[in-house]
């Protein structure tokens, strides 16, 4: 009880410095627009599974709003940690009568728990806003997609934290991020020109490690008839790269807790 | 109520009115006319007689599109908007009536059968009186659709009708009803933090350097004035 109230204070002083007003209204607003403006409910062949049809109605309002999403994601980390670091506010944070891992929790939870929910309640409302019956009738294929596309998001987030921590320049850790975050969307392209020219799944099934989205995408167009027969995974083993994929982004906010905890000397 | 808590209400009150303000404005955005998907026709109908889908829609209807339709019928005719697809009212009618011909007008028991064998099918439906009616149908999922005229009256009806398939990028009354919610609940929550935050910068004093270029100003003031 005694630390809850630094802990609050430090994480209400966060929020704060991560979503100013209107920050957060800003963003509300932007994510709710860009969702529905690039929403495509468009017309699968006949037979095609409803599963991969709510797929690619969610898939459609990811694109923008993700993007937008890992841009906070990395502002808040790199100017939330990096900027303390950097400037020596850390100093003063580290009087507070707490942990060093409560104290980067507080940061973490404001630069990106509260950032991922906005962005989950702000795409769920404008699928529901969209398709409501759909949403109803497939909430199991809806969280599967949001799961699958978060995760490379949040790799980046960590290794991006490690950099911030690490090089102590906010502005350098966040276009490393930034770069990191392009590199893996276009990975995507590369693997599937380059995998199928060797006609191997392999590339696929490592790149699925660290996106797990493209191996969900195939699992459902394999349940439809006409359905992409290149690569056909099974659900287990979609929610094992799923699983991978949440493994080693937390490996790098694990390495960084540690790193903060007690190897960053101030 | 704390301090803190106001903020918390406050600031998830502006986000819902963000939120509310971006579907009103997707709301104003006008539908547009899927190309080449006009469709129309004349039907005479018998009394007690109906007929199947004079339109042409053979794919299934998504939750961004809509069907609209324009009739105009002598007397009244029902337009029912069915959310099946046309060959499975065809193979329920073959099936319990071989000797029908789904194609041309039927009795209209047939129609009534149908419809208290598959009561949740009937996605709309509008009586056209005498002069025009609009009938627009936006379905929520994937939907295959089946337009029918039925003439339940006395008299021989003659129906026009003139139709269109839509897009749109949210259909209008989905966007306004959430928002409708949103705006005014996200209000209620924001006012007292509005009002708190105001009554803060009133009580803040004013910078140094405001104090000090209204001293100057005061001082040229008086220098004028002498």
């Amino acid at each position: 009880m005694a630390k809850r109230k630094p802990f609050l204070e430090i994480l209400a002083s966060c929020l704060h410095g991560d979503y100013k007003f209107p920050v957060l209204e800003l963003l509300a607003f932007l994510f709710l627009l860009s969702s529905l403006l690039f929403a495509y409910s468009g017309r699968e062949p006949p037979g095609a599974s409803e599963e991969l049809v709510v797929m690619n109605l969610s898939k459609s309002l990811l694109g923008l709003p993700l993007f937008i999403l890992v841009m906070l994601l990395l502002k808040n980390v790199t100017m939330g940690i990096g900027n303390d670091l950097e400037r020596g506010t850390i100093q003063t944070i580290l009087v507070y009568p707490l942990r060093r891992r409560s104290i980067l929790t507080a940061k973490l939870f404001s630069a990106v728990v509260i950032a991922v929910l906005l962005f989950l309640g702000i795409q769920i409302t404008a699928l529901w806003v969209l398709a409501p019956d759909m949403v109803f009738a497939n909430p199991d294929v809806i969280l599967l997609t949001y799961v699958a596309h978060v995760s490379p998001a949040l790799l980046v987030a960590g290794l991006t934290l490690l950099f911030s921590l690490i090089l102590r320049k906010s502005s350098a850790a966040f276009v490393v991020g930034l770069m990191l975050f392009f590199l893996i969307s276009m990975l995507a392209s590369l693997v599937s020109f380059a995998s199928q020219a060797m006609g191997s799944l392999l590339l696929w099934q490592l790149y699925s490690l660290i996106s797990p989205s493209e191996a969900l995408y195939y699992y459902y167009a394999s349940l439809s008839p006409y359905g992409y027969r290149f690569w056909s995974p099974v659900f287990s083993e979609v929610l094992l790269y799923i699983g991978a994929s949440y493994a080693i982004a937390s490996f790098f906010f694990v390495l960084s807790y540690l790193y903060f905890c007690r190897r960053l000397s101030v | 109520m704390s301090k803190r808590w106001i903020t918390v209400l406050g600031r998830a009150g502006t986000v819902l009115m963000a939120a509310g303000l971006a579907l009103v404005l997707l709301s104003m955005i006008p539908a547009r006319k899927v190309d080449q998907s006009d469709f129309f026709g004349v039907a005479i109908l018998e009394p007690q007689t109906f007929i199947i889908d004079p339109t042409y829609i053979f794919e299934p209807l998504t939750p961004q599109q809509g069907l609209y339709l324009n009739i105009r019928a002598n007397c009244s005719v029902t337009a029912y908007v069915l959310n099946l697809g046309k060959e499975n009212v065809y193979q329920w009618i073959l099936a319990r009536f071989p000797e029908s011909q789904p194609s041309s007008a039927l009795n209209g028991s047939i129609l009534d059968e149908f419809l208290n064998v598959h009561p949740n099918s009937v996605a709309q439906c509008e009586d056209a009186v005498g002069e025009t009616t609009e009938l627009q149908h936006v379905p929520s999922r994937l939907m295959n659709v089946t337009v029918i005229f039925s003439n339940r009256g006395t008299q021989t009806a003659s129906v026009s009708y003139r139709g269109k398939l839509l897009n749109y990028i949210v259909p209008g009354e989905r966007a306004l009803n959430p928002a409708k919610f949103a705006v005014p609940v996200g209000l209620v929550l924001a006012v007292p933090w509005l009002l708190s935050t105001r009554k803060r910068m009133a009580a803040k004093p004013p910078s140094i350097v405001v104090q000090a270029s209204s001293a100057t100003a005061q001082k040229s003031r008086k220098a004028r004035t002498q």
